[in-house]
């Protein structure tokens, strides 16, 4: 009975009453999460297919799946494509949102508010019909061509979506017209919220708007800026729905992000354990860019 | 054990809050315990399929065999329908039914028409104003003859493999009738999803290959594996048909303004060969843009040819062509012949087409492209037979389509013709359906009732249904005649004095080959698809297209076992239409 006493008063002492009750969640969420994360490494390691047999009976291959994937042109090109939309389409919205929240932050306009509210109606829309609407605007007979046809006065018919440059420059305007409004949002919920002792003692000496921006309104946006590009970063990273339905990753395989290509082997084709070491790459990609990206943000060491 | 006087008074100073701060650790992590030992319980049973999945809370045994016969075949009917009918009534009699029992049914939802859910309604035709009986409900016919219900649910027919595999992983179920495209149907048999229906059959007797009506022999192949035994019902044979502008090719200055251009008279029978299609496509091209006048001083804003190019239809297209070109999946020595020059001519000739397509043809779907068709603006098409019924009815289709069979090549100046079923679909049991778990006579009796020569005729002879033929005595009957010949046009490019579309079935038959049914055939056509649609929008040149299709292809084989897909294409081999057959020197 001491000895009970003993070890919750130690419990007790090291960790406090708090922590020892969220203990219980915390085993919970480790299954939830380690579980199936132990379980993906362990496949990636196996030749599993739910079409060759069981997965428990499955050999062990080694890194045999981590070595093919890594070598296979389509894995890469999804690498390379998917970068090339977030890089695109996150810099796109990054602008446009820094872009309209100044306009926003520096302007007094009757009616504010319902334009705020209105910008945030893209965000709402499910990016499946964002994806189908887009599809639409940039079909050949869609109404892109309908609109640039009127105005030229010549029948335009350009293939926007299967020359694979024009393809994933219309993945990355129907991502960036999505989310455009969630970096206005966080930047302009930034700027409202910074100091205007700084800002007011800049004015008073003399200041353009231009520098007051530049040298004090940007610095101080740094670490909510960092937080909005790491957030929409690692989101358009997993890009699926809006290439899926637009260009279902053609022309050829030009517009195939990860997700789509994970999405086709795993699912589509059943090569589940080959897909599992495609997923445990890319994660450890994403875990030591994200980890490089917000190091910035983390406390420094004495 | 706790009394439960006590279990109450401690409730009680739950809720008063006098518990003491041990007591609610205690508890606390007890309780996060049982939930972590039920989670790794719940994956394991995922993986190791203990049927631990919504809707299933036991383990459950699944039957996998046929009740035990206690009649034969001959006393339960002289039909198949009639059959099914009195075996599950006999069954519910016996009490082998459980009460409640209804079938699941996951169903392609293109093909819901034929059947339900917008059985029974009416729809109005957009070009005639006419209102068309939809389908009738077949479905609710059933439940009024045997009491049991379906529930019918729909996915988009590539996501109902997704489904089947799932199931197979987790080996619980919810669906116990799947329709699935045949091709995928080695997928599902290795997988355990389909069950055997061998014995099914024998006592039942669906009479696919036997009976007054079986199945179009080259369909039914399909249904058995090269061990003889069974494995699905018919949905739809579904195959290319070929639509052209009958009013443009029967036009006499259209006809001498094509043989001054290109030395032969426009085919007004349909074109034999691809390249007459080229040729054609290339004609009616000439009027494409802003309003062009045509020779008949008429003005028209056409394209060419509107032939799907998205990976599946390429895909099929392809394989059309490098058979007719005399070109093989495997050689003897069981290596994937597909780098040669057959598959090289069969992409250029692909290609060669699309300079004269509507663009769209890459991204489009069925809906996209009958306004253009319809509209005038697409001088030839393809689609599947049944299809055509839609779109005649459009402004085009007073004038008249030309449907043609599969154009071919000249090999060894001899043509070749090859029609690929590119979409026939059958329905499986689901092996770990809820019902079929219990008995799986009964979703196995609704599959043998719905594809029975009276029912299925039924099924099909009506303007809702979209499915095609797939019985033999199908393009016989007066009802289906009736509904196709009433909306189609008599057939020119079949044989002047026929009647149109059961004529067109009948000699389409003719060059039928089977379904590729392969171990992996999904990843295997979303490859070829891939790589020359990658080819044809000029993002590679022809040769990487081959070499990517024969490295990946051999990829396939490899991993899934190369002699058992030689074999499975040897299965195939035999449903070669005679022209094939006698090509290769195969008896």
């Amino acid at each position: 009975m001491d000895n009970k006493k003993g070890r919750t008063s130690w419990l007790k002492r090291k960790f406090g009453f708090n922590v020892l009750l969220i203990i219980p969640l915390q085993v919970v969420l480790n299954f939830v999460l380690i579980v199936p994360f132990a379980l993906a490494i362990y496949l990636s390691l196996t030749n599993w297919s739910p079409i060759t047999g069981t997965w428990y009976t499955s050999p062990i291959v080694g890194a045999d799946n981590y070595v093919s994937i890594l070598t296979t042109l389509r894995f890469q090109q999804a690498i390379y494509n998917t970068l090339v939309i977030v890089g695109g389409a996150v810099t796109l919205e990054f602008v446009l949102g820094l872009v309209l929240a100044l306009a926003f932050f520096s302007w007094d306009f009757r009616g504010k508010s319902i334009f705020a509210s209105f910008f945030l109606v893209p965000m709402m829309v499910i990016p499946a019909i964002s994806g189908f609407t887009f599809q639409t605007i940039f079909a050949t007979q869609g109404a892109l061509n309908d609109v640039l046809t009127r105005i030229s006065g010549t029948a335009v018919a350009v293939d926007w979506l299967h020359v694979p440059s024009s393809a994933l420059l219309a993945v990355i305007l129907a991502d960036a017209w999505q989310w455009t409004p969630f970096m206005f949002l966080l930047m302009y919920a930034g700027m409202t919220a910074l100091p205007s002792d700084p800002i007011r003692a800049a004015r008073v000496m003399g200041a353009t708007e231009r520098q007051i921006f530049r040298r004090i309104m940007l610095p101080m946006l740094r670490p909510i800026i960092t937080i909005a590009l790491i957030i929409r970063s690692l989101e358009a990273f997993k890009i699926f729905d809006v290439p899926f339905i637009m260009t279902q990753g053609g022309p050829g395989t030009t517009t195939e992000t990860i997700s789509i290509f994970l999405y086709k082997f795993a699912i589509e084709f059943a090569r589940v354990a080959w897909a599992s070491a495609g997923a445990i790459v890319i994660f450890v990609a994403i875990v030591f860019v994200t980890l490089w990206a917000s190091k910035p943000l983390l406390p420094k060491a004495e | 054990m706790v009394d439960s006087e006590e279990a109450d008074i401690e409730n009680e100073q739950f809720f008063k809050r006098r518990m003491t701060r041990r007591q609610a650790i205690a508890k606390a992590t007890a309780a996060g315990a049982a939930i972590g030992v039920a989670i790794v319980a719940g994956a394991g049973g995922y993986f190791a399929g203990t049927s631990v999945s919504p809707g299933k809370s036991s383990t459950t045994t699944v039957t996998t065999t046929a009740t035990q016969a206690t009649t034969s075949a001959v006393s339960l009917g002289a039909t198949p329908a009639d059959r099914a009918v009195n075996a599950v009534n006999a069954l519910k009699a016996s009490g082998a039914i459980p009460a409640g029992a209804k079938i699941r049914f996951l169903e392609a939802a293109f093909r819901a028409g034929n059947m339900t859910p917008t059985a029974g309604q009416t729809r109005t035709d957009p070009y005639t104003g006419k209102v068309i009986q939809n389908s009738i409900n077949m479905l609710t016919k059933w439940n009024d003859l045997t009491g049991v219900p379906v529930e019918m649910d729909l996915l988009n027919d590539l996501q109902l493999y997704d489904k089947a595999i799932s199931e197979a992983t987790t080996k619980a179920g919810t669906w116990d009738f799947l329709g699935q495209r045949i091709d995928f149907l080695v997928d599902f048999i290795n997988s355990g999803v389909a069950l055997d229906l061998t014995a099914f059959e024998a006592k039942y007797v669906p009479e696919i290959r036997t009976g007054n009506c079986p199945v179009t022999p080259v369909f039914a192949q399909g249904y058995y594996t090269s061990d003889g035994k069974y494995w699905g019902f018919p949905g739809c044979g579904d195959w290319f048909s070929y639509y052209n502008r009958r009013d443009l090719v029967t036009n006499p200055k259209l006809q001498s303004a094509f043989e001054t251009q290109f030395g032969y008279q426009l085919p007004v029978q349909g074109p034999d060969t691809w390249a007459q299609v080229l040729d054609m496509a290339k004609f009616f091209d000439m009027y494409k843009g802003s309003e062009q006048t045509l020779p008949d001083g008429s003005t028209a804003t056409l394209r060419g040819s509107y032939f799907f190019r998205d990976n599946w239809f390429s895909n099929i297209e392809f394989r059309i062509r490098f058979l007719e070109l005399g070109g093989l999946l495997f050689d003897n020595n069981k290596n994937v012949t597909l780098d040669n020059a057959i598959t090289r001519q069969a992409l250029t000739d692909m290609k060669a087409l699309t300079s004269y397509q509507v663009k769209d043809a890459f991204t489009s779907s069925w809906p996209t492209m009958y306004p253009n068709y319809s509209n005038k603006q697409v001088f030839q098409t393809i689609s599947w037979a049944s299809v055509a019924q839609f779109a005649a009815s459009g402004p085009v289709g007073g004038q008249g389509f030309g449907v043609y069979q599969t154009p071919g090549y000249l090999v060894n100046n001899k043509l070749i013709r090859v029609t690929v079923l590119y979409d026939q679909t059958s329905y499986i049991i689901e092996k770990y359906g809820k019902l079929t778990s219990v008995v799986p006579d009964v979703p196995f009796l609704f599959g043998q009732w719905l594809t029975d020569p009276e029912i299925s005729t039924q099924e099909l002879a009506n303007p809702g249904a979209i499915s095609d033929y797939f019985r033999t005595c199908h393009g016989q009957d007066e009802r289906m005649i009736a509904t196709f010949f009433a909306v189609w046009p008599p057939n020119p490019g079949i044989e002047p004095g026929r009647r149109g579309a059961a004529e067109a079935f009948d000699v389409q038959f003719q060059s039928l080959c089977g379904t590729w049914q392969m171990a992996g055939m999904h990843e295997l056509q979303d490859l070829w698809g891939t790589q020359m649609n990658a080819y044809f929008t000029g993002v590679q040149d022809v040769d990487t297209s081959v070499k990517n299709m024969q490295s990946g292809t051999d990829g396939v084989m490899d991993r899934l076992g190369r002699d058992a897909q030689f074999q499975r294409w040897q299965h195939v081999v035999q449903t070669f239409p005679p022209a094939l057959k006698v090509l290769h020197g195969i008896s």
